[in-house]
């Protein structure tokens, strides 16, 4: 009885620590025997793309929540992302469509990064602007028509697939281990976590604050053209309001996974989680016949019970 | 220990929502039909969406109908989800054209029965769509200009001065209406005071545009249209505000309770017919036929037309 107290409070604290993936392998077996066609090849794989693209632009997210701070004009950088990189695509060609379209989503963030970490402007307000403005320049670019591409070579790069695995899925597993070793294994990236954690203290000891905070959303910028890219890939269409759910996404799948938003702590390799549950989530009450309205309910119930567990595991922590 | 249980509590009440939520809308034994809409939250898709439901009901089907949030990536995954999940019939409810051809391609390759409504599909893919439940919004636009040159013929004015509010920028339909408006008002003397106002279907920003038009024009203005009933229903109440109501002809297109209220009240010239609900029904009556094997028009268009105060029994609206 003695004994088995400890071992007992270890495995609670175990699961509302890793509440998350408990939650999401729960929710798997659930699905597992209540829908046949939940566990078969073809869904994996759906579930697999549907994750992917947003997924790209969520790994860059949680280095900008982990520095402290958060971005709402990813979305907007999206959105004008997917018009670049289909006129781009329909002029000079795929090659320079993707350099000239990551280039600028990483322009547009390097300019969200100098007024937020050199000029110490609120991130809410410079993103909140930049994302109104970069959305509109998109209409006015496109005269707020949705544009298409019929480029042979995107053509044939969209119809690339390992197995039934198409590309995006290869560049999103290629972001996350980019991101997970330049987090981890990094000087930079643990400066980050420290800017995060306490900014004054890593600025006293002697870490380029501005500079970190410049370089994430810089990341985030080129990250969510990228993510445009891979949109361009799979849809070959490109319009304004493309996205505009994207930001939201991918500050739910960071905090879904675990990483706080306070800064400091957290990590790629749970926004990975956070982002497959949200996938795995939408898939099955798809299956489940769950109408849209009600999948909206679900949504939020599901993120306001993922808010109160971290909650919980911060004061277990903290005392 | 009490947020713990207030949080298990909560893991257990979504999943029981879950559940709950997947066995409402089952027909033990039915054909399933699951229809993916891009506008799922619009006040035109409730109605229509009701009706799809109704009219599957009434032929022996179940349906699902899920929100794809005017994003095609999602859309062809949530249909991938369905065709892995063994549905027999889809309807694709497009966010816009040039998204579409992707989807479009996938739901040919599937060799299921499915039709398209309300959204108009890119021409490249149009010839794969068994069957387009839409409306034919050039002629929308066309009656609404229609409307306009009749007021004038009852009410001659020495000026001919229009305020025209749009829906969204890039919107297929508020594209095709414009273009329906304008060429019956080209080469008249009717004069559009506003170069492209667009209000987003959003009833707040259409009396916000009214506000600045009545402050720029005030007594110049002659009518004034808006592409919906909730535009015009922003509009009006702007117009009221300011104190012009019964000064200016106003017209506009739609069912809304707020369009048949006006009418009866004399406010509103005029509406132009489209109804959610005939096309929601047609779009399965249509599922149906292609399911038993029948032939069907590869555009079947919604109903349109103008409805006046005394006709106004003889329309739904939501």
């Amino acid at each position: 009885m003695i004994k088995s107290l400890p071992s007992r409070k270890r495995v609670v604290t175990f699961i509302i620590e890793n509440a998350v993936s408990v939650f999401l392998v729960g929710f798997v077996i659930f699905m597992v025997f209540t829908k046949r066609s939940f566990s078969t090849w073809d869904n994996i794989v759906n579930i697999i793309n549907e994750s992917s693209i947003y997924g790209i632009a969520a790994c860059a997210m949680t280095v900008v929540v982990i520095s402290g701070e958060f971005d709402l004009s990813a979305s907007s950088i999206f959105g004008w992302s997917t018009v670049l990189f289909t006129i781009c695509c329909n002029t000079i060609g795929v090659l320079g469509a993707f350099i000239v379209t990551l280039l600028c989503g990483a322009l547009f963030g390097a300019f969200n990064g100098f007024l937020v970490a050199k000029v110490k402007m609120p991130a809410f307000v410079v993103t909140l602007g930049t994302m109104i403005a970069i959305r509109g320049l998109a209409y006015v670019v496109t005269k707020a028509q949705p544009i298409n591409t019929n480029n042979p070579t995107l053509k044939a790069i969209s119809q690339i697939h390992i197995g039934d695995i198409s590309i995006i899925p290869m560049v999103y597993l290629a972001v996350i281990i980019l991101f997970v070793w330049f987090l981890r294994y990094t000087k930079f990236g643990r400066d980050i976590y420290a800017t995060g954690g306490n900014y004054e203290v890593a600025r006293l000891s002697g870490i380029n604050v501005v500079f970190s905070k410049f370089i994430v959303f810089t990341m985030l910028g080129a990250a969510a053209a990228l993510a445009a890219i891979m949109y361009g890939v799979r849809i070959k269409a490109g319009w304004a309001p493309y996205g505009q759910d994207l930001s939201l996404h991918c500050i739910t799948a960071t905090i879904i996974g675990g990483t706080s938003m306070l800064g400091g702590n957290g990590g790629v390799h749970k926004t990975v989680i956070g982002v497959i549950l949200l996938a795995v989530l939408f898939n099955a009450l798809t299956l489940l016949g769950v109408s849209g309205s009600m999948q909206k309910f679900i949504r939020g119930l599901v993120l306001i019970t993922v808010i109160m567990l971290d909650a919980v595991v911060a004061k277990r922590k903290k005392e | 220990m009490k947020k713990t249980g207030l949080i298990v509590l909560m893991l257990v009440m979504v999943l029981s929502v879950v559940v709950a939520g997947g066995a409402k809308e089952k027909t033990p034994g039915a054909k399933k039909i699951f229809m993916s809409s891009a506008y799922y939250t619009a006040p035109y898709g409730a109605p229509l969406q009701e009706a799809v439901r109704e009219k599957a009901k009434e032929l022996g089907y179940s349906v699902q109908i899920v929100d794809g949030e005017e994003n095609a990536d999602k859309q062809l995954s949530q249909f991938k989800a369905a065709v892995a999940d063994g549905y027999d019939a889809l309807i694709y409810w497009p966010g816009d054209q040039a998204s579409s051809p992707p989807l479009v391609e996938y739901l040919d390759s599937t060799k299921l029965p499915w039709v398209a409504v309300n959204t108009v599909v890119d021409d490249s893919v149009l010839d794969l769509v068994p069957c387009m439940v839409a409306s034919d919004e050039v002629e929308i636009g066309r009656w609404l200009g229609r409307l306009v040159l009749q007021y004038f013929d009852e009410n001659p004015s020495s000026s001919k001065n229009m305020i025209y509010i749009e829906g969204s920028p890039g919107s297929s339909y508020t594209e095709n209406v414009t273009i329906g408006v304008m060429e019956i008002l080209k080469g008249t003397d009717v004069n559009i005071l506003n170069d492209h106002q667009y209000a987003e279907y959003d009833p707040s920003k259409a009396m916000a545009i009214m506000e600045d038009m009545l402050t720029k024009f005030g007594n110049r203005i002659d009518i004034v249209v808006a592409q919906d009933g909730g535009m015009f229903q922003g509009a009006y109440s702007a117009i009221q505000a300011a104190g012009y109501a019964g000064k200016f002809g106003l017209f506009c297109q739609g069912q809304d309770l707020i369009v048949k209220e006006k009418l009866l009240d004399g406010e509103l010239y005029a509406s132009v017919a489209q109804d959610p609900f005939r096309e929601g029904a047609l779009s399965v009556e249509m599922l149906d036929k292609i399911i038993k094997g029948e032939a069907v028009d590869k555009w079947v268009p919604t109903p349109t037309g103008p409805i006046w105060a005394a006709d106004v029994d003889d329309y739904s609206w939501f």
